[in-house]
């Protein structure tokens, strides 16, 4: 899950490198701003396909008043 | 560490998204998680505000839901313009407390380089928030300014929703504006348009996000990285659908659920070429509106139900349509 990801980051210190258990995404910190918890991130590649993105957006249902 | 809310279950938290327009412009969004088993807001946050004729919809919405038990956690004011920032002192002032974290962009405030391009028609409004805003920057409480280097992003705040299923986290992060396009107009002692400044917001519950996108233009859409974007199912259009955002388009490869836009009525916003375009790409469209019958606003409620009946509910309220 990309939410994941953030969190691995959050508690990972700047310059590494991350991967999520399932790899499905890679990131790397670059900077790191202790005072705002302020953490920026260089590169990021999500490897989910578009067919898991297709499934999870069909599967939510809208119902309007108009 | 971040901040632990316990919850019974998820399958009974929703997320609730308010967009609020005007007749002839102003725009505000308030987003809460709820716990729908006890109507508990779990979180709150306001985006920018507006009022007409002395209708603040945003304070309204507020106090029919309990500000005077819960006051709001987060206030992003996403950029000083007129149109997002009238009435935002009375949020301020009636809702907010010390521990609710202002979010502003940087160089606005408190910074030494302000170099914005001000107008007679907002600079007393601005000046006044901006005095009503805490001193201290703290990111627990007190304010935080934002600025985002080029195709990166910056998080804002994060807290997690645990349950017996473990944590559920929540992201905010901002994806503007763009310091280098800032600093470079400093550094040439150019003024800074306001939309440049504009805090360009996305919410990640669980596998899904949603973007708030204030008025977040192109030159600024332009540096991003298409890859934060593939999990969007919400989009609040930047802008109010202007031809000067709609490169946001070419970043959401895929299908959006819902777009939804505000009303810009003397520029002509929202630009119906826009509109037509994010038709393209989403299942559900939704406007605030322009004026029907002497309605004061236009409101749109989306009732996210993400874990339990995986639904949303939409109720359009005062001139509000679906496009």
């Amino acid at each position: 899950m990309k939410s994941d990801i953030f969190d691995i980051i959050f508690n990972e210190e700047q310059g590494q490198t991350v991967e999520n258990s399932d790899e499905s995404y890679l990131f790397q910190l670059v900077s790191v701003d202790e005072t705002f918890e302020h953490k920026r991130l260089l590169t990021s590649m999500s490897r989910s396909t578009s067919e898991d993105r297709f499934l999870q957006i069909n599967e939510l249902k809208i119902i309007s008043d108009k | 560490m971040s901040k632990r809310i316990s919850i019974s279950s998820r399958i009974n938290t929703l997320l609730r998204i308010y967009v609020v327009g005007y007749p002839l412009r102003g725009e505000s969004i308030i987003c809460q998680i709820i716990d729908s088993s006890t109507s508990d807001i779990l979180f709150s946050m306001v985006v920018d505000c507006f009022k007409y004729y002395n209708q603040n919809r945003t304070l309204e919405i507020l106090k029919r839901n309990g500000i005077d038990q819960k006051k709001i956690d987060m206030v992003c004011w996403t950029h000083p313009d007129y149109d997002h920032s009238y009435g935002l002192d009375e949020i301020i002032s009636s809702c907010c407390d010390q521990n609710t974290l202002y979010v502003v962009p940087k160089n606005f405030y408190g910074d030494k380089h302000s170099v914005i391009q001000n107008n007679k028609e907002d600079y007393k409004i601005v000046q006044h928030i901006a005095n009503l805003l805490p001193r201290e920057k703290n990111v627990q409480s007190g304010y935080v300014t934002i600025d985002v280097a080029a195709g990166e992003l910056c998080q804002i705040n994060h807290f997690s929703l645990v349950d017996a299923e473990g944590e559920l986290p929540i992201q905010i992060v901002a994806y503007a504006p763009i310091s280098q396009q800032i600093n470079n107009r400093i550094l040439k002692s150019q003024k800074i348009s306001k939309n440049e400044l504009s805090i360009f917001m996305g919410i990640k519950v669980g596998e899904y996000q949603f973007l708030l996108c204030g008025d977040t233009e192109n030159d600024a859409i332009d540096t991003m990285d298409e890859s934060y974007f593939r999990d969007v199912i919400f989009v609040k259009i930047p802008h109010h659908s202007s031809l000067t955002s709609i490169h946001l388009l070419t970043l959401l490869k895929n299908e959006i659920l819902i777009a939804c836009t505000t009303t810009y009525k003397i520029k002509g916003l929202p630009n119906q070429q826009v509109i037509a375009a994010y038709k393209n790409k989403t299942r559900h469209m939704d406007s605030t509106g322009a004026p029907i019958n002497g309605e004061k606003y236009g409101m749109i409620t989306y009732d996210f139900d993400l874990f339990n009946k995986k639904e949303v509910k939409i109720t359009h309220s005062g001139h509000a349509i679906c496009l």
